[in-house]
């Protein structure tokens, strides 16, 4: 029996698994008991009592933390899988366009001009779109023969503006109260999520989600060269659009509620293909679990490992990192 | 007449490649394209596949303009075998056998138990079934160029146009894929490939267009055009060259009778 065929039940019981410690762990630890109580009595009376610390903990702490590592875990991987695919790069991660950086200057724009966390939110989500869109016009105006490539190579040029936008703002930004905000903001974190945050996330992501779905077989087709894509029967140019549309959308949503939090989109996808193979019908199934279980593991460690909450961008590029040079030295890696 | 092309010129805006390309493929013919580096064989592949507009001159499939054709129902009437090469993430053979019956596919669709069937029996055809479940970078370069004949087979094909097809492969492969080649015929489906052996077109080919860089192209017989009088034209060569080149090992497949 090799991963492939225990692949599915083995990441249902990691990502079973992540849940479980997510909601025990923390400053407040849960018992299993505590949680089925919690459950039991949400679900006869249809209402939680929220004088009970407990109660406030699991309904109002935890669990829209950890639906939103699962979100985002699960959005960031499909991304990742989506753009490596269509990208035709392993290497490719999910802010290949752009969108983190356009996200992360909209975001140190608000922190800067002292709006709300849902302003911040919309700008972030905003900027980030608005990126991609300007690096696709760009790259059509372009007379590079190969498409991808003219996207790529704006998306790198695009991004370093956006950078040195961020660090004149740093630069121009209050040392004591904004500076550090915008500095955690960068570094990702989900930490004060609510639930409403998730009502206007969640949304985006499914959108995001449904056309990878849908048109997953498709993806097979254009990570093969454009001309043969072509001659097979589809729509390159098109079907590659809605591709970029959904991923970006994903990854907006997720930095916009998260910050930036990278590697995850990068290596996850090398992970789902050890396990599932290259066919994107299994591979972005594999990839968003994956993604998942891997997020909401990191989070519950960047919450308990220290006494301090750890900004995921560290946990996640200190796992990361590591896993990935790993897959290259196995020759995994371009696969 | 399955494709037809009249008075086709092809290449880039700033750059003609051939001109007057007129050339006629009937049902289950096979044609062998032969010309120069850098005469504009995959350009005018490229230009019959739809992949690129021709600068002047029109293109008929079955009778009807190229233009007209959607990429599916192209898909379904013309394949294209390129050469075998590296990919990028590591299918496995079947999948990427199934890839082509995309073109029948429904938008949302993924393939059917029937398409793997139709994969299967295209790997058979080419002696290759039990490659199905090997990752394509896991097999040889001759075995990848018949997986994607394959893919190709799947597609149902009336014609099947290959990009020098035997350019990677060794000498057994080579004879091999020419095999494979004439056994296509026997399935009528035509063949339209680019090579650069006159020895493989005068093997397999009913006949071979000839291309002349920024002139002309000419479409014969092989007995007509692959003297070595043509060859010697067409590759810039002395005709004596030729004929040692193309007589040494085994018996002259020439007919010295039109050598001057």
């Amino acid at each position: 029996m090799t991963l492939t065929h225990i692949k599915y039940p083995l990441l249902i019981c990691v990502c079973l698994g992540s849940l479980l410690l997510a909601f025990s762990s923390g400053q407040y630890p849960l018992s299993l008991q505590q949680q089925g109580m919690l459950l039991l009595h949400f679900f006869s009376q249809h209402s939680n009592d929220i004088n009970d610390s407990a109660a406030n903990v699991f309904w109002h702490l935890r669990l829209p933390r950890i639906l939103a590592a699962i979100m985002i875990g699960a959005g960031l991987a499909a991304a990742g899988a989506a753009y490596q695919g269509m990208f035709r790069n392993p290497l490719v991660s999910p802010d290949i366009l752009g969108v983190s950086a356009g996200a992360g200057l909209g975001a140190v724009l608000g922190i800067y001009l002292d709006q709300s966390m849902l302003m911040i939110q919309l700008l972030a989500f905003g900027s980030g779109m608005l990126m991609v869109l300007l690096v696709c016009a760009i790259a059509r105006l372009s007379q590079q023969r190969d498409p991808m490539l003219s996207l790529v190579l704006v998306g790198i040029a695009l991004a370093a503006l956006c950078g040195a936008g961020i660090s004149l703002i740093k630069l121009l930004a209050d040392p004591y109260s904004q500076l550090p905000s915008i500095t955690f903001w960068l570094m990702g974190g989900l930490s004060g999520i609510s639930l409403s945050d998730l009502q206007a996330t969640m949304p985006l992501i499914l959108i995001g989600l449904l056309p990878l779905f849908l048109l997953r077989w498709r993806m097979n087709l254009l990570s093969l060269p454009d001309d043969e894509a072509k001659t097979l029967g589809i729509n390159v140019r098109q079907t590659r659009l809605i591709f970029i549309a959904s991923a970006t959308l994903l990854t907006a949503a997720a930095v916009s509620l998260a910050g930036i939090v990278g590697w995850l989109g990068l290596v996850v996808p090398h992970i789902a293909r050890l396990m599932a193979g290259a066919d994107f019908r299994q591979l972005l199934p594999t990839s968003m679990l994956t993604g998942a279980a891997l997020l909401l593991f990191t989070d519950t460690l960047s919450r308990t490992l220290v006494d301090i909450e750890l900004p995921l961008g560290i946990l996640t590029a200190c796992i990361g990192a590591p896993f990935f040079i790993f897959l290259l030295i196995r020759g995994q890696g371009r696969r | 007449m399955l494709l037809e092309l009249k008075q086709v010129a092809i290449g880039y805006s700033q750059q003609q490649l051939a001109t007057d390309i007129n050339i006629q493929i009937a049902d289950a013919e096979i044609v062998c394209l032969l010309g120069r580096n850098g005469s504009g064989k995959t350009t005018l592949l490229k230009t019959i596949l739809n992949l690129q507009a021709p600068l002047t001159g029109q293109i008929y499939i079955a009778g009807k303009p190229l233009s007209q054709w959607s990429a599916p129902e192209l898909a379904q009437q013309i394949a294209y075998v390129p050469q075998a090469q590296h990919y990028c993430f590591s299918f496995s053979v079947l999948q990427m056998v199934l890839m082509g019956c995309q073109a029948r596919l429904r938008l949302f669709a993924t393939p059917s138990t029937q398409d793997t069937q139709r994969a299967y029996q295209a790997l058979a055809i080419l002696g290759i079934e039990h490659l199905a479940k090997q990752q394509i970078d896991q097999i040889s370069g001759g075995e990848r160029q018949l997986v994607l004949i394959a893919r190709a087979l799947t597609q149902s094909p009336k014609l099947l146009i290959m990009d020098e097809p035997a350019a990677s492969l060794d000498f057994g492969n080579q004879i091999k894929l020419l095999n494979q080649i004439q056994q296509l015929k026997q399935l009528g489906i035509a063949v339209l490939m680019s090579t650069h052996h006159p020895r493989h077109a005068e093997l397999v080919a009913d006949s071979v267009v000839i291309l002349h860089k920024h002139t002309h192209a000419i479409q014969g017989l092989p007995s007509a055009l692959l003297t070595a009088l043509e060859l010697a034209k067409l590759y810039g060569v002395s005709q004596h060259s030729i004929e040692r080149h193309l007589s040494g090992v085994t018996p002259p497949l020439f007919n010295t009778k039109v050598l001057p």
